[in-house]
């Protein structure tokens, strides 16, 4: 693994970022210069992909939104200028089962913020995959319902999010704002001893 | 509605560096895996004593693994798939009991994933569904377990640990097009019981039906004491070739007659109180014909039926399931509503299962007298091996009179158990012959 890629990942624990801002400056590890946009706002939708209680993988909708903040530029020059990205994600899925008489709804939420560092593929900058590291909470509410009579519980649960993905910020008017921000991401979420695995994509503008 | 406040998983932090907490914590979250071990206090749908499924807090008390629903009594699997196909040549080259049950189970499936929410008591809350059906049917099975350990006074151990297929695939090609649903089974090829997934029965689910998990149950104290355990009885491999098969007819009627009033007297442990039409929960009105508290009799059709049909057209006409409620009614009615002596008739009819005293000998030992003649083996037999074991002679008396009027039984084929006195028919018409 290259020192850089050992950087970046230990970056992502969030142990490491005084020893790579000094690193930042040193010559020659400049990234090309590029006129990104600062903030993206992405309407996210997918696949979660659950523990179930009596199959081993539980498939549901998940839809959410998220803020990405490039923060890079407000580091100095260097290693991370042009490469971390700062999410803000929430996302919810929800299901009901069971009979007319008895029934069970279900809803997870997640809400995380990770960071994101993303290597650039192209020379214009416009795309790039990216691997991310980060944490905050999850929201799991159970009801039952027992002949329309309804009995509700939910708690948060500290949760680790981890994953990876495609990354697009794709000019749409020159480089006038915005653009169109998509990513295709699989992003994993690990809350109590459980794991959720979500498939999707995500997309909306940036400015 | 009701809603609970719950706390967060159990990981906490105390105070600690920036660094370092932010190090633990996510040590904390990778490791941190919820799993109830022990006696845990959970949430479960109990009928209350208004006619409701409930959320109630219950204990299960034989659990090891919660989020398994593993323990002493039960273990269950989910994803399962059994295929019963004659036509199956792995099936049809199985040669013992063994090989068939492997034949038949296609795929073991997996142990279930039990999730949860814990609740600031400490209280595990199901967090879906088929969690909330898993821990109640545990529940159930528990419930049942423990009727049978304290009343019917079957010594902990003997039972063993039963494995439980939660919605499993079930085929019978060529008898069932398509999987079968709506059914609970216990199935003894495989020595474990089916929750299969509802389809057309849209009210309580059969999993949280825990009177309907009792008469379950009961066929697996019946198996194992009657049948020896045994995934395919003797008297099963004996019996049903032939075009008449009274004797089947008979102890297939008696497993459905007693599984049913064993299922009541589990229920009278419940918070719901004794519930004689437990079964109307899940199958509905249609369910009521199986109402023990009834008045039910041996008509002359059933009784033709009973001692002259093969099983392959008793069985499907529910005549095993008829009879058996007749059976039911009868020890329902000497019992009279009484707690004790609904509890002595459970204890007696276990107790009757298998008796190894040639004086009151039990079914197990009527069944393999008659091993070679099945028309040895009478309703009548059984009736008076049931009524020998019941030790009040009160108790005993009225047994007599209900099971002799209901079941339409000659009260001179029961002398010395039955006083000839017994009493005239007071339910049911006698019927001739």
């Amino acid at each position: 693994m290259s020192r850089r890629l050992v950087q970046c990942v230990l970056g992502a624990l969030f142990v490491t970022a005084p020893a790579l801002a000094e690193e930042a400056d040193t010559p020659g590890s400049e990234a090309p210069t590029v006129h990104s946009p600062r903030l993206s706002v992405e309407a996210v939708g997918g696949a979660l992909l659950l523990r179930g209680a009596h199959v081993p993988i539980q498939t549901v909708a998940a839809m959410g939104a998220r803020v990405g903040w490039d923060a890079g530029p407000v580091l100095p020059a260097g290693l991370l200028h042009h490469t971390l990205l700062l999410d803000v994600r929430w996302a919810l899925a929800g299901w009901r089962e069971g009979t007319e008489l008895v029934a069970g709804d279900t809803r997870v939420q997640h809400l995380t913020i990770a960071p994101a560092f993303v290597f650039l593929i192209d020379r214009a900058g416009e795309y790039g995959v990216y691997a991310q590291v980060g944490g905050g909470v999850a929201h799991v509410r159970s009801a039952v319902s027992v002949d329309g009579a309804e009995t509700a519980v939910g708690n948060f649960v500290p949760t680790l999010q981890y994953g990876a993905g495609l990354r697009g910020v794709a000019r749409m008017f020159g480089d006038a704002s915005p653009r169109l921000s998509w990513r295709l991401e699989v992003a994993r979420f690990r809350r109590g001893g459980q794991d959720d695995t979500f498939l999707g994509a995500s997309v909306g503008a940036a400015f | 509605m009701h809603r609970r406040r719950a706390r967060a998983a159990s990981c906490y932090c105390t105070a600690m560096s920036t660094r370092a907490m932010t190090v633990a914590s996510l040590v904390l979250l990778l490791a941190c895996a919820e799993v109830p071990q022990g006696p845990v206090r959970v949430q479960a749908l109990v009928l209350s004593a208004d006619g409701a499924y409930t959320p109630t807090t219950v204990e299960l008390r034989t659990v090891r693994d919660a989020t398994a629903l593993e323990g002493s009594v039960f273990r269950f699997l989910g994803g399962a798939r059994l295929v019963v196909d004659g036509n199956d040549p792995e099936l049809q080259q199985a040669i013992t009991e063994e090989d068939m049950a492997r034949a038949v189970l296609k795929g073991k499936g997996q142990p279930v994933t039990a999730n949860y929410i814990v609740a600031e008591d400490g209280v595990l809350w199901p967090a879906d569904f088929h969690t909330w059906n898993l821990v109640t049917a545990a529940f159930g099975l528990e419930r049942a377990s423990e009727y049978f350990h304290t009343v019917a006074q079957v010594p902990p151990g003997e039972l063993g640990t039963a494995t439980v297929y939660y919605f499993p695939e079930f085929l019978l090609p060529g008898s069932v097009e398509g999987p079968v649903r709506d059914n609970a089974i216990f199935y003894t090829l495989v020595q474990g019981f089916l929750l299969l997934p509802f389809d057309r029965l849209q009210s309580a689910p059969m999993a949280i039906n825990t009177g309907l998990l009792a008469h379950e149950y009961s066929h697996l104290v019946f198996n194992r004491r009657v049948y020896g355990g045994r995934r395919l009885p003797e008297a099963f491999t004996e019996w049903s070739a032939g075009t008449v098969t009274p004797g089947l007819n008979v102890l297939k009627s008696l497993d459905e007659g007693l599984a049913d009033f064993h299922a009541f007297g589990a229920t009278c442990l419940s918070p719901g109180g004794c519930n004689s039409r437990f079964l109307e929960a899940s199958l509905g009105e249609s369910a009521r014909v199986r109402d023990m508290a009834q008045s039910h009799c041996l008509t002359a059709e059933l009784r033709t039926g009973l001692l002259n049909s093969a099983y392959t057209q008793f069985g499907p006409s529910s005549g095993d399931y008829q009879v058996g409620t007749v059976l039911a009614s009868a020890l329902h009615r000497a019992a009279a509503g009484d707690a004790a002596r609904q509890q002595a008739l459970g204890r007696a009819v276990v107790a009757a299962y298998s008796d190894e005293s040639p004086e009151t000998p039990g079914l197990v030992q009527l069944v393999e007298a008659s091993l070679d003649a099945q028309a040895g083996f009478t309703l009548t037999d059984a009736v008076r091996a049931l009524l020998v074991h019941v030790e009040d002679a009160a108790l005993r008396a009225d047994a007599c009179h209900a099971l002799v009027d209901q079941l339409q039984l000659n009260v001179d084929a029961l002398a010395g158990v039955c006083a000839p006195d017994v009493g005239a028919p007071t339910l049911c018409p006698a019927l001739d012959g």
